[in-house]
């Protein structure tokens, strides 16, 4: 071909723009397909979080074994191949374990909850879920994620939890025992030996 | 020889539409913009950023119920 024939050649033309069009578009497919799948997978970490907050929610003999017993069940589901399958990849991440807020108050503070109040309305599982895949630079349209907390989520449930045995024995038939003792010096009983507290029908 | 005006044409264009995305932040507000209320009512339940929506959780709300039962 000669050099005339190639400069009058336009069938290149719109190489160009399907280039830049083509770019624009699988952009914004990719960040909506992002998106979603971000939505779906909050979804499936609900889920988790209110089966661990189920599981962490029954009477133990402590609340070490209650939050025990919400681990086990976070580790099972993890260990599930289709969870495995959707957070092996990358794109999100778990935290090791679910957060379960204080041991006495849980997230009640953070919601400011009234101390002085007996409630355990937002006690529960948290679990932070961090979506990796939201962080995404396209070089000529610049990069999704300036905040730092763009991404991140806290996943939680709150259904309450029941009193343990140990809460039951120590904060409260001991503490009536105690103040059935101040009441009267002879209900104080023999102190050698010391009486011992005995939980009846209860805790 | 217009192919080769087009050609210029089409890139300054290009590249005006890429400086543009970048200077305005058109991926962070695709992504950041609706972020902050999803997660929002990702946390609390409600279309509100994330901070401002931890009072308007739907467990702050004080239910009522009967004791009694249903009645005839």
């Amino acid at each position: 071909m000669s050099a005339m024939k190639v400069l009058k050649n336009q069938r290149g033309i719109l190489t160009l723009d399907f280039i830049f069009a083509m770019m624009l578009g699988m952009s914004f497919t990719m960040v909506f397909f992002a998106l979603t799948l971000t939505l779906s997978l909050v979804e499936v970490t609900q889920y988790m979080s209110f089966s661990v907050a189920r599981a962490a929610l029954g009477a133990q003999e402590t609340r070490t074994l209650q939050v025990q017993l919400g681990n086990r069940k976070y580790a099972e589901l993890r260990d599930r191949p289709i969870f495995k399958a959707i957070f092996g990849r990358g794109w999100f991440r778990l935290p090791a374990n679910p957060n379960y807020g204080d041991p006495t108050a849980g997230f009640n503070t953070e919601y400011n909850v009234d101390p002085n109040d007996d409630n355990s309305t937002f006690y529960g599982a948290r679990i932070r879920i961090e979506a990796r895949i939201l962080d995404i630079t396209i070089p000529m349209l610049g990069s999704s994620k300036t905040d730092p907390e763009t991404g991140f989520a806290n996943v939680q449930t709150f259904l309450g939890r029941e009193v343990t045995t140990q809460e039951c024995r120590e904060n409260f038939n001991r503490a009536r025992w105690s103040a059935i003792q101040g009441l009267h010096p002879s209900y104080a009983g023999a102190q050698n030996p010391t009486p011992h507290l005995i939980t009846d029908n209860g805790c | 020889m217009e192919a080769v005006l087009l050609l210029v044409i089409v890139t300054i264009v290009a590249i005006k539409i890429s400086s543009l995305a970048q200077s305005q932040g058109l991926m962070r507000s695709v992504v950041e913009g609706p972020w902050a209320p999803i997660r929002g009512m990702i946390e609390d339940g409600v279309w509100m950023k994330f901070q401002t929506s931890k009072p308007l959780h739907p467990n702050h709300l004080i239910r009522h119920q009967s004791k009694k039962g249903d009645t005839t």
